[in-house]
């Protein structure tokens, strides 16, 4: 099971992907490579909640994904 | 007696009024929804209001539910106590104080360096309704995972 936190005005929105389920995965892509698109950040943790990084590409084995909006220097 | 036609004359005043009313309401609460996301104003009790800070509050308490996720013990700990936490950026390993409060301009430390560092949520993309957490998770991301990114970006 995997999870997408698009950071919003709510807090963050969820998509919640079944790695076994092609709907699901196919929808968490659309909306990973979209929002890629319009420029956010993707950074993966680790469900051990130590581990992570950016990535560039959506892998149905992502554990868990927060979808960061550009940030610009103040 | 037949006092329709009386009754649709005197409703009609009366629905614009409140048409109007309605409509000077939701500008009020957007108004104050800004201010107070800006930190320069407060909501007043009337329900427009009242919902629109209850929609704040609970964004902000979700946001800082996925942030404290996010943190180790020590920094979960600090940031309760102190509201900032200390994270070590990856590409130098200098180590970063972000201050989870007040204001975001030059909220975040360079410890190594002696200076303030400044960059957050861009607001084009509507992101001045984001929660301040929400900017919090920003930076510290940045700072954890691609700190080379974060310091191109910051003033």
């Amino acid at each position: 099971m995997g999870q997408l936190h698009i950071l919003d005005k709510t807090g963050d929105s969820r998509i919640i992907w079944n790695v076994g389920d092609t709907e699901h995965v196919k929808t968490a892509k659309a909306t990973f490579d979209g929002l890629r698109a319009k420029g956010y950040s993707m950074f993966s943790i680790k469900a051990d909640g130590d581990t992570g990084g950016r990535v560039d590409e959506f892998k149905p084995e992502l554990e868990q994904v927060i979808a960061v909006p550009r940030i610009v220097g103040g | 007696m037949n006092s329709g036609p009386e009754q649709v004359f005197q409703a009609g005043p009366a629905q614009m009024q409140a048409a109007q009313q309605n409509a000077q309401d939701q500008q009020h609460a957007m108004r104050n929804a800004l201010a107070q996301q800006q930190g320069i104003g407060t909501y007043c009790d009337c329900h427009l209001c009242q919902m629109a800070r209850q929609d704040v509050q609970a964004a902000g308490a979700k946001a800082q539910a996925l942030l404290e996720s996010l943190l180790d013990c020590e920094q979960i700990a600090e940031y309760r106590e102190q509201k900032r936490f200390l994270v070590r950026g990856n590409r130098t390993g200098n180590l970063y104080r972000i201050l989870a409060h007040g204001s975001l301009s030059g909220n975040v430390l360079d410890l190594n360096n002696n200076r303030r560092l400044c960059a957050a949520l861009h607001t084009h993309l509507g992101t001045l309704f984001f929660p301040f957490e929400d900017h919090i998770i920003a930076q510290f991301l940045m700072l954890k995972y691609d700190e080379g990114s974060f310091l191109k970006i910051a003033h």
